[in-house]
């Protein structure tokens, strides 16, 4: 048994940016990580998958990106690396190898109980991940046993498919950038479009990410937005990196041969049924992107930065055939990919902090059971909270937090 | 009842074929036009196809059915005629249903069913339908009609009981009474945004027929069957359509 001030459950860029400012802070803490260092992005992403913001927003307290290509996107090589040497700069006390099994609430405290022996701490922070577990929804049940079944975390790369058609179910960054890599392996792919979110990767001639910040939106904070609950289940945005400044988005996928159809909405006699939505779908993306970029130019107007940047322009709206699919034989299907986004795994908590539905109650990563905090939630704290550069503004804020009740503790 | 149908002169083997195919796709639709309309060459209709070939060597055949009586008002000698009639001219089959609906205020609107175009022309009723639709008064409205989604399930029981009546009837099934129950599960946590994994339709339906008629109870479930599988709100429901919404 250990005791120590705080637990911090898992070494990627949230639990090292928060040991980063606990040890400023002179907060005894220790890191846990199942693995190693960065370990989902190490084991849990598909091979080609580069980071959908560019490099310089990965920056981590005390540690802003300082490299030759602020405007490109890592490799998961690059981001595991760029991870393990801040780990090493900042000297984090990262335990490997510990898989945490359960946290109880206790006197005083919490009892963490891992692979490797107890700790008793008086502070958790859970950066253990928002995408631990890939959904798949329950029709998934429906599908002929012969379809092999895949998620964005077991995916790897096209030739792990079996041969014939792919169906690919979800439409935000994961669905469209396997979708484009499976269609180009020569595996015929319909991609089943629910409610998704529409953005160039550049406008103006700079990326789409600068526009956010310089609007703004990227530190806009989660007490001052107006239906919190929608804003954090909002979909990617159907990005991709790599490929610089290259736009994936529907009409893309199109004209590489993907057909489009819309939600999945049951499988039937051997068929896969689609909603007949997908027109309206289609069309609000491409109205909240055209609201975005209108947002973009009234931007550039009102700095006066017309001459610095590029020319206003019309994206194409969504192609949506006159009569989309309805359904799909499942017969020409050899696998299915569910795209259908991911969760936060907290089987392991044994506290009454959880909603009817197992997602964490917070107030900005500050939960209901004093000294326990998240991090990396969807708009946790700011929009960017799940972005690598997001991590610092937060750890910093819960340091604080952590930091002053501890000093009132102390001081009781 | 016995009812006795005599086309002319139809089918002389391969000679007749070569002379006059249509002869053959009569003879084959009057057999899928009894299998629709039965579900099945049994039931209580006793159908008999005899070729009787004639000193000129053509073949008359004479289709019989045997019925019991039955009324249930549905005139089933048209719905024949008009399935052979189709057969033939498919393109008069192709039908445009329309409502149209105008607002009158909060959740109250007015739609009103007029004409529609069928058997390759408009046609016109001569009283046009009012159907209203509102919200009760738990959603803070008026209730100035069933809300849209009764009416949804008002046109699946309607649907499936003019099914259930045609059916008898070609089966020779005579109908006492037809009731039906039916009833939608809905979580409005969906309609109301509360929850993004509710679906704003329902999650189910469930409709309860009561049916007293002249008939083993298996023939009835028999009549349930085919009506189901003859249904156009029932397709409607339970399968996917491309729904085009534009603004004039």
């Amino acid at each position: 048994m250990t005791r120590i001030s705080t637990v911090i459950i898992g070494a990627g860029q949230c639990g090292l940016a928060m040991s980063r400012c606990l040890s400023r802070r002179a907060v005894d803490h220790i890191v846990l990580e199942r693995g190693r260092v960065a370990n989902s992005w190490r084991t849990e992403r598909w091979d080609s998958l580069r980071l959908l913001t560019p490099n310089w927003q990965t920056g981590l307290p005390d540690d802003p990106y300082r490299g030759a290509a602020p405007d490109a996107y890592m490799s998961m090589p690059e981001l595991t690396a760029r991870l393990e040497r801040y780990a090493a700069r900042i000297d984090a006390p990262v335990q490997t190898g510990t898989e945490v099994l359960a946290v109880h609430g206790e006197a005083g405290g919490y009892r963490v109980e891992t692979t490797r022996g107890v700790f008793r701490c008086a502070n958790v922070v859970m950066a253990s991940g928002a995408c631990n577990i890939a959904n798949v929804p329950a029709l998934a049940a429906e599908m002929p046993l012969r379809v092999r079944s895949f998620t964005p975390m077991s995916y790897k790369r096209p030739g792990d498919l079996p041969d014939g058609g792919v169906l690919i179910v979800g439409a935000s960054a994961s669905g469209v950038q396997i979708a484009r890599e499976v269609q180009a392996s020569g595996r015929p792919v319909t991609l089943a479009v629910g409610e998704h979110v529409r953005v160039p990767r550049s406008y103006r001639g700079r990326d789409i990410q600068r526009w956010m910040q310089a609007l703004g939106l990227l530190d806009q904070r989660w007490d001052a937005v107006d239906d919190l609950a929608r804003v954090r289940r909002t979909p990617s945005l159907q990005l991709a990196g790599g490929g610089l400044w290259r736009t994936l988005d529907l009409n893309a996928l199109t004209d590489s041969g993907v057909r489009i159809a819309g939600r999945l909405v049951g499988v039937r006699a051997g068929k896969a049924q689609f909603s007949g939505s997908l027109a309206n779908l289609c069309a609000a993306a491409d109205l909240k992107m055209n609201r975005l970029l209108e947002a973009i130019d009234a931007h550039v107007d009102a700095a006066r930065l017309a001459h610095l940047v590029g020319p206003q322009r019309q994206f194409a709206a969504t192609r949506v055939p006159a009569e989309p699919m309805l359904d799909l034989d499942l017969d020409a299907v050899g696998s299915v990919i569910w795209a259908t986004g991911y969760r936060p795994d907290y089987s392991w908590l044994h506290l009454p902090v959880t909603d009817r539905k197992g997602r964490l109650r917070h107030d900005g990563g500050v939960l209901d059971a004093p000294g326990l905090y998240a991090m990396g939630l969807p708009f946790m704290r700011k929009r960017k909270s799940t972005l690598i550069d997001g991590a610092g503004d937060d750890a910093e804020a819960l340091a604080e937090h952590l930091l002053a009740r501890s000093t009132r503790r102390l001081a009781a | 009842m016995i009812s006795k149908t005599t086309t002319t002169p139809a089918l002389n083997g391969d000679a007749a074929a070569e002379a006059g195919g249509w002869r053959i796709s009569a003879l084959a639709q009057m057999r899928d036009l009894v299998r629709m309309l039965t579900g099945d060459a049994r039931g209580r209709a006793a159908v008999a196809m005899n070729l009787v070939t004639d000193l000129k060597g053509q073949t008359e055949m004479t289709i019989e059915t045997t019925t019991q009586a039955a009324n249930n008002g549905v005139n089933v000698e048209a719905l024949l005629g008009a399935r052979q009639a189709l057969t033939e001219t498919p393109e008069a089959g192709m039908f445009k249903w329309r409502a149209h609906c105008e607002w009158i205020d909060g959740a109250h609107s007015r739609s009103t069913v007029d004409g529609f175009f069928g058997l390759g022309a408009e046609q016109k009723r001569p009283n046009p339908h009012v159907i209203d639709g509102d919200h009760p008064a738990e959603f803070a409205a008026m209730d100035n009609g069933a809300t849209p989604v009764e009416i949804v399930l008002s046109a699946l029981a309607s649907c499936l009981t003019a099914g259930v009546a045609s059916v008898a009837q070609n089966r020779g099934i005579q109908l006492r009474s037809v009731k039906a129950v039916v009833e939608g599960d809905m979580d409005i946590a969906g309609i109301l945004g509360i929850d993004p994994d509710v679906r704003n339709g329902f999650s189910a339906i469930r409709v309860r027929f009561e049916i007293d008629a002249d008939a083993t109870a298996e023939e009835i479930a028999a009549v349930v069957a085919q009506s189901q599988k003859r249904s156009a709100v029932f397709d409607i429901l339970t399968n996917p359509t491309n729904v085009h919404v534009s603004v004039a």
